[in-house]
């Protein structure tokens, strides 16, 4: 039995399923293909005839990432080390809520899908790096744990494979630079979570300086279906080149917020009319946030943009989480772009200079202008600020996430800052 | 720390070297605890972060003799533990009320009506952010995006997340919670 | 270049290849491998950055060294990328000056002055700032930022450091320095964004040995030198000259900077195979003697005008003239003092001022160092297995302790190299190697410093690690040694560090002075003369120049025993710069009431000085030419950073002075220091010959005042309206002025650094213009000169060896008691500098748990120490079990002064009285320091008003 929406499939926000519930419809039917009839390098190549890519944001191939960890000949001292798995479940990204749903709706779909990821790159020992604030989560995860150990899927001799994984939970103190790999893996470890420079990538040296493996939960949940169905049948589920289903989800003021697991490659228009149900009554669309809070503001004219991640990059964003947050034409623009850049100022680690700096002082040329005490020079700085804080220029991808709606708001919404500025006021005030 | 290494000096004046055993300050469960998270990771200064989480589900915020005995316990140098402790937003270092409000102030709450309902809290709580009421039952912070985008604005207290929020509904949550606070004190001096 | 060393251009990548990068179209050879930052700074290019350092490789948090990056030569827009993160490979294009990277490096400086404050004019910083000089490189001139700067409350961080945050630049270089470079755990980055803070957990003293390096590590004013912030001058308007620090027998190179006659502060001045960038505490904040109030500054015991002129003195003198004269050396001494001393009275009368013991422990040390050449501190880095025996190295010869603990990383650099990894990647180094760590033993008495990086670190008993070593000299009987009493696993410790040894490449022996253990010594020795050729050993003595004074040692000199012994009542007996504090105090009395004449020769009281007939004011480090012989047996000249004040004058000047008197008028003819070396080189084979390292040089002056050197017509003018003229110096390649172009031709530029500068760069980081490459050699360094090596076996020392005991050694109850080695209280010159009186420990008695019951004084807080002669001595009792059993250690601060308690017969709880009159004592001690140190400068701040102006007059 196939199904168009394999992720979701299974969901029950209220009570999820319990492991053998699970195993009924059909879970865990994948551990025990793998486990029987794939070596780990099988797994490795269905993931990559899939096409599957990342859902973390940045949409690298994952069957890629995974061959870059090392493999060492049996000779090598090296091939007895450990790797590591992790799931990145730190979802906190602003205007993305859709791991939350994954994690809360059928925690064992990630628990059979991280065995299999563990399994095909050789780790014996993997990790859920949850964040801290999602308690039911991490409630029910555990639950879900404990009912695989009692079960046998995880620990030593998995189903008398002979394959060993050791799986835990383990929730941050909260911090959105956790969410880069590198970060995370440092916060793993008991330290600052300042990123780590690349390379050394962390599928060379990661966890304790050993092989890692860090993926998101979407790009998880994937797997077990991929298995289960193969490759062909993933590659059909999407509506353009990028395989399979994605989690889309709307947020701002729209009829009916939500998440929709949809076929990769649906238009704006339609997850926004159609599934949204369009603007609260009395608003206008004046402009979107194609995927969370650290991609390119788009606007009216972007509604038949095909969501996927080449064509958002051709219109000059990123598809990123896949979160639109909607812009209304009764909310300011400059005040959503200052909320955003306080969000990226205080989450900000602090280790380089451009973000640490950089978007502390857009913050404040944005407050400047937001409470109508701007300036032209403000207004230039801004300028300067996106390019300072630009990929390449900074140490992780925290600060060019940050430019990004601060770059295409300056563009889209040129007027408005003008009009702050020189009527010293904010003219949506009364509203937002 | 070794004793011969870090011998008093003449001139320590009033500053004293903090000497803080985890035994005497943290509880058995505690310990055992924070060495499960040490066996997990196989490292023991990598438990450090879970260790203050831990600590601080039974304290309430993490003083300094809970940095001093936490770092104890994992044998690591405290100022790396303050380190680690500032760095994380829910590793409280300052005493915090009973309840601690955190405000999602993200963008889909700030598009949909945070900022009312951060005016009420506020008013009704008589308290900015950072602060606790005098009575020591709220602390108010905010936090960055909670997940509940959809069903913006929202909060979280505790464990429990609450969305939809309206400044009406803020402040009646609030309002329940002192009352059922009321409740636990008069069931403790039953 | 160094003949005595090989060249081995060292830390990384020894075979890297040259490959050609174009930089802004120029093609330009760079070494593969290296970090283009570090690859561009190597040619001089002005290449601005925070976060990386030479020594501690690079971590990408300032994002100051951008440039941009081509594909190809054609391509106009290139991508902006960090040098420093960016490995060198053939064929780059690079651009420095293309706009974009140098607009964005203009932009990191305007993101970082959003919160530095403008306290330039009130910044100890000022003037020697990184952070200015890369301000003005980068063009930064306009302030854009509007809005509000964050403020930082500051700590008390002890009495060397001053902290003010809000300086900060959040390069994160002093936490890595602190922590990850000096393994210091008291000090951590807190909190994020733009609010993250440095310091430590709470105000207090800044527990590491080498807190000092921040001062220089920091590109702002954060961390600042305390004692120099209260008594200040600006870099530039300070005179300097090279110097080498007297603080133990490393020898570190550092700059001393001097303003209105007080010396204000010393700096690290870079050697490649010595300090490198960084020196201990000790070395930086250790010179304050020379402006105190104990300084001897005129002569005593005879009539002698300030200007007075040799026959005057010989006048002054007649009346002491006896017939014999003695003279006693010493190991803080000068090399030259030391010969000029010797030579004076002659090699039969000639007495080294160590003891008998003392004599014998450096016998072996020069016997191995005769067949096995010491490695450099650099060297010692690069080393894979390290044995330390029986030192604590941290407290004796810290700047060796660093390196120690540098050389512990070389596994994990090998194994990043496996991974790919090059070893400038600070971070990714680290998080590569994790706990990997090379081999390091500690065979020690009593925990140390290092223990956090070592392999083993147990303590363990002095004859155990005999054992130990005469077990690995043992070859044939590999596992033969038996457990000692009190010390299990010997047998199993002795496999484990036979097997390292056999792994490794570059081993290496490090053993001490600071306990003058002979037997292990000997053992030491034992197991040098027939290790295989790629073991190295290095001793350290215990002062400045012993070496220097060993190597002036022959068959008649005598030791201190010895000249005591002689009758003395017809005899002159003349101390050069000694304290001679291994005596007791009886024997000081009693050597000063028996020779007809004492005279002491010294720049600082003491109580030999009070109870002598005559003194005489010699010239400290700071105000005389010199030089010294390091462990390594190398000769370093140090240069005077002003002009003594008459009469006071070098002490190998008193010793050229007193010939007619008291010598062999074979110095008659000899009045300055190159004649001096001259002369010694010639008459004394152990005095070699060093116009290589500073005659040449004559030819070329260099100015020991910066070009900026302010208001030197202004600087007396309270006093006199004509400019005085400035003291000339005929001695050295240095002027006491700003004139001197110097340094230009190859051999200006061979002369050491008075102090750092080029143009652009005011601050420290200069040197970088002056090394062949970064972390190389200094550009035409003047050919080393090394003594103390090669000398036979001194037949005359080995006779007398068999009945002496070791006088600087206690022992009670079977339980041997040890001095304390601490390196702020371990010789009489830190009882003159009042912050180390403040960082030395309480008085106080170590012993291990388990020998507590043998003092009958069980659970006490203090015990009394008795000797035979009723001397008694009460101290702090702690009992740790981080000193092996059957050890203890002794700290008082009388110890340095003389030997204060020669015997223990008991050891007894202290009673109520003496507690409280020891606690009294300290307390009292305390108060008087710090009056001391306020007396200290507020006499220093009025002579500003007031300088003598002899100072610049004729000064010598
Ligand atoms: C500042 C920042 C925050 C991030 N936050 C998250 C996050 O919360 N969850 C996530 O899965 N990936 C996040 N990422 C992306 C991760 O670094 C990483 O690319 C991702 O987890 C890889 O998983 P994938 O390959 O499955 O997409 C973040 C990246 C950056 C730069
Ligand atoms: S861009 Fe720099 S300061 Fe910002 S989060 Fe990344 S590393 Fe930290
Ligand atoms: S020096 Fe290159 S980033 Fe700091």
């Amino acid at each position: 039995m196939t199904t168009d929406k394999p992720l979701t499939q299974h969901i029950n926000q209220d009570k999820p399923l319990a492991m053998p519930e699970y195993i009924d419809v059909g879970g865990y039917r994948s551990v025990d293909k793998i486990l029987q009839q794939m070596s780990a390098q099988d797994v490795q190549d269905v993931v990559k005839d899939s096409g599957l890519k990342g859902r973390g944001g940045a949409g690298f191939p994952t069957a890629m990432k995974w061959s870059f960890v090392p493999k060492f000949e049996d000779t090598d001292p090296r091939s007895g080390d450990d790797k590591y798995l992790i799931c990145n479940a730190d979802e906190m990204e602003p205007g993305t809520f859709k791991d939350r749903w994954l994690l809360e709706g059928v925690p064992h779909q990630l628990i059979e899908a991280m065995i299999i990821a563990s399994y095909a790159i050789g780790a014996n020992k993997a990790f859920i790096f949850l964040r801290g604030e999602y308690h039911l989560a991490a409630k029910r995860l555990q639950q879900a744990l404990d009912e695989a150990y009692q079960q046998g899927y995880l620990g030593d001799n998995i189903r008398n494979s002979g394959y060993q994984l050791d799986l835990y939970l383990h929730t941050s103190a909260g911090r959105y630079i956790c969410g880069e790999e590198t970060a995370l893996i440092n916060a793993l470890e008991g330290q600052r979570a300042n990123p780590r420079a690349k390379p050394p990538f962390p599928q060379v040296s990661g966890l304790f300086g050993k092989p890692t493996i860090v993926n998101n939960v979407e790009t998880l949940c994937n797997l077990p279906h991929i298995i289960n169905h193969g490759a062909d049948w993933f590659k059909q589920l999407s509506n353009n080149d990028d395989a399979g289903t994605k989690i889309y989800s709307v947020s701002g003021r729209v009829q009916r917020p939500g998440l929709w697991e949809l076929p990769m490659g649906i238009t704006v228009r339609e997850l926004l009319y159609q599934r949204a149900g369009g603007l609260s009554p009395g608003l206008n669309l004046k402009g979107f946030l194609p995927g969370g809070a650290s991609t390119d503001f788009l606007t009216v004219e972007h509604l038949d943009l095909v969501l996927g991640y080449d064509e958002v990059s051709a219109a000059g964003s990123r598809l990123g989480t896949g979160g639109i947050i909607v812009l209304d034409d009764q909310n300011c623009p400059v005040a959503m772009v200052l909320n955003l850049l306080k969000f990226f100022a205080q989450e900000s680690c602090g280790f380089c200079t451009p973000c640490r700096d950089g978007t502390a002082w857009a913050v404040d040329a944005l407050t400047r202008i937001e409470q109508g005490q701007g300036s032209q020079q403000d207004l230039d700085n801004l300028h300067k600020l996106c390019d300072f804080m630009w990929l390449g220029k900074t140490h992780c991808a925290l600060a060019p996430g940050a430019v990004e709606p601060l770059q295409s708001a300056l563009k889209y919404f040129h007027d408005d800052f003008e009009q702050h500025i020189d009527k010293g006021c904010c003219p949506y005030s009364g509203h937002h | 720390m070794s004793l011969a290494t870090n011998l008093p000096r003449v001139g320590e004046g009033n500053i004293n070297l903090v000497q803080l055993s985890y035994r005497d300050y943290l509880s058995v469960e505690e310990i055992n605890a924070i060495e499960h998270e040490v066996a997990i990771l196989g490292q023991r200064q990598a438990a450090g972060i879970e260790a203050m989480k831990l600590v601080q589900k039974n304290r309430g915020w993490i003083s300094d003799d809970c940095l001093y005995a936490v770092a104890d316990l994992l044998q690591m140098p405290a100022s790396q533990l303050e380190g680690i402790a500032t760095f994380y937003n829910l590793i409280y270092r300052q005493p915090v009320g009973r309840y601690v409000i955190h405000l999602c102030d993200s963008i889909s709450c700030h598009l949909t009506g945070f900022a009312q309902v951060s005016e009420a809290i506020k008013e009704y709580l008589g308290i900015d952010y950072g602060e606790t009421t005098s009575d020591g039952m709220f602390t108010l912070l905010t936090n960055a995006c909670l997940g509940s985008c959809d069903k913006a604005p929202a909060m979280m207290i505790g464990e429990d997340h609450f969305e939809h929020l309206t400044p009406q509904s803020a402040t009646d949550i609030l309002r329940q919670l002192c009352a059922e606070n009321d409740k636990d004190e008069l069931n403790l001096r039953e | 270049m160094d003949k005595s060393q090989p060249d081995n251009p060292d830390t990384s990548n020894p075979a890297a290849a040259q490959v050609t990068v174009h930089i802004d179209g120029e093609p330009v050879k760079l070494r593969q491998g290296d970090n283009l930052l570090e690859a561009m700074l190597s040619e001089k290019y002005n290449l601005p950055y925070f976060c990386w350092h030479p020594a501690m490789g690079s971590i990408g948090a300032c994002r100051q060294c951008a440039v941009t990056q081509f594909a190809d030569q054609e391509q106009q827009k290139g991508k902006t990328i960090m040098a420093c993160m960016t490995p060198v490979s053939d064929g780059m294009y690079i651009g420095l000056n293309h706009q974009p990277a140098a607009e964005f490096r203009e932009q990191v400086i305007a993101a970082m002055m959003t919160n530095h404050p403008h306290d330039c004019p009130v910044c100890g910083e000022g003037g020697a700032c990184h952070l200015q000089d890369m301000t003005v490189m980068t063009g930064h001139s306009m302030r854009r930022y509007q809005g509000q700067k964050r403020t930082f409350s500051n700590q008390y961080l002890g009495p060397l450091i001053n902290h003010e945050m809000n300086r900060c630049i959040t390069c994160y270089r002093c936490e890595r320095f602190y922590k990850d470079y000096a393994g210091g755990n008291d000090f951590s980055a807190c909190g994020s964004k733009n609010q993250v803070y440095f310091g430590r957990q709470q105000d207090g003293i800044l527990e590491s040995e080498f807190s000092g390096n921040l001062v220089e590590v920091c590109p702002t004013g954060v961390f600042t030198d305390k004692p120099f912030s209260a008594h200040y001058t600006r870099k530039w308007d300070l005179q300097s000259a090279p110097s080498v620090c007297q603080g133990c027998a490393v020898g570190c190179n550092i700059s001393v900077g001097e303003r209105y006659g007080s010396v204000r502060r010393v700096v690290n001045r870079y050697h490649h195979d010595i300090n490198g960038y960084f020196i201990c505490d000790k070395g930086r904040f250790g010179f304050s003697y020379v402006n105190n109030d104990s300084r001897i500054e005129t002569a005593r015991g005879i009539e002698l005008s300030s200007e007075f002129k040799p026959h005057q003195l010989a006048i002054a003198l007649a009346r002491y003239k006896s017939a014999d004269n003695f003279g006693i050396g010493s190991e803080r001494a000068s090399f030259e003092s030391n010969a000029a001393l010797k030579h004076m009275v002659g090699s039969e009368n000639f007495c080294s001022g160590l003891t008998d013991y003392q004599h014998f422990c450096l016998d072996i040390i020069r016997s191995v160092m005769s067949a096995k050449q010491p490695p450099s501190v650099n060297e010692i880095e690069q080393s894979d297995c390290i044995i330390v025996i029986d030192e604590d190295l941290t407290q004796s010869a810290a700047r060796i302790a660093l390196a120690v603990r540098q050389a512990t990383r070389n596994a994990a650099f090998d194994k990043a190299e496996q991974l790919g990894i090059p070893r400038w990647q600070d971070a990714a180094v680290r998080t590569a190697g994790q706990a990997c760590r090379s081999n390091l033993f500690l065979l020690q008495s009593k925990s140390s410093k290092l223990d956090d990086v070592a392999t083993y670190a147990e303590p363990l008993h002095p004859a155990a690690i005999i054992k130990l070593l005469q077990g690995l000299g043992n070859a044939n009987q590999p596992d033969s040694i038996s457990d000692m009493p009190f010390d299990n696993g010997l047998a199993s410790l002795l496999q484990e560090i036979k097997t390292a040894l056999q792994h490794a490449k570059r081993p290496l022996f490090i053993a001490g002075c600071s306990a003058w253990q002979l037997e292990t010594l000997q053992a030491v020795e034992q197991l040098a003369l027939q290790a295989p050729p790629h073991w190295q050993f290095a001793f350290l003595p215990d002062a400045v120049n012993t070496m220097g004074l060993a190597s002036l040692i022959d068959q008649h000199t005598m030791s201190l025993e010895q000249l005591i012994a002689k009758s003395l009542q017809q005899s002159t007996v003349i101390v050069l710069e000694h304290s001679l504090s291994t005596l007791t105090r009886a024997q000081q009395y009693q050597l000063a009431e028996q020779s007809q004449t004492l005279i002491v020769i010294d720049h600082n009281q003491s109580l030999l000085s009070e109870l002598a007939d005559v003194v005489l004011p010699s010239a400290p480090f700071t105000e005389s030419d010199g030089s010294s012989v390091n462990y390594m047996g190398l000769v370093q000249p140090f240069f005077a950073v002003k002009p003594p004040n008459s009469p006071i004058h070098p002490a190998w000047h008193w010793c050229l002075l007193l010939d007619s008197t008291f010598g062999r008028q074979n110095l008659a003819n000899i009045t300055t220091l190159s004649q001096l070396r001259a002369y010694l080189a010639e008459h004394d084979s152990s005095f070699p010959d060093m116009s290589r390292l500073l005659a040449e040089q004559l030819l070329f002056k260099s100015a020991r005042q910066p070009m900026r050197y302010s208001g030197r017509t202004a600087m007396f003018a309270n006093q006199t309206v004509h400019e005085p003229k400035s003291p000339q110096d005929t001695e050295s390649p240095f002027s006491f002025s700003m004139e001197g172009a110097g340094r230009t031709d190859v051999q200006g530029q061979a002369l050491p650094k008075a102090f750092s500068w080029a143009p652009g760069w005011n601050s420290e980081q200069s040197v970088y213009k002056y090394q062949t490459r970064i972390g190389g050699r200094m550009n035409h360094r003047a050919e080393a000169i090394t003594v103390a090596r090669g000398a036979d076996k001194n037949l005359a020392w080995q006779q007398r060896k068999s009945d002496t005991a070791n006088p600087g050694v206690l022992s009670f109850n079977g339980l041997l008691i040890r001095r304390l080695s601490h390196l702020f209280a371990n010789d009489a010159l830190t009882d003159d500098i009042a912050e180390f009186k403040l960082l030395a420990p309480v008085a106080c008695l170590l012993v291990n748990p388990a020998d507590e019951a043998n003092l009958a004084a069980t659970s006490a807080t203090h015990v009394t120490l008795i000797s035979d002669d009723k001397t008694s001595m009460t101290v702090r009792l702690i009992t740790c079990d981080d000193v092996a059993r059957g050890t203890a250690y002794l700290h008082h601060p009388l110890l340095n002064l003389h030997n204060a308690i020669a015997q223990v017969s008991d050891i007894v709880q202290a009673s109520s009285d003496d507690i409280a009159r020891q606690q009294q004592g300290q307390s009292e001690q305390l108060q008087s320091i710090l009056n001391q140190k306020s007396r200290a400068l507020s006499r220093l701040q009025k002579r500003d008003q007031q300088i003598p102006i002899q100072i610049v007059g004729e000064g010598r």
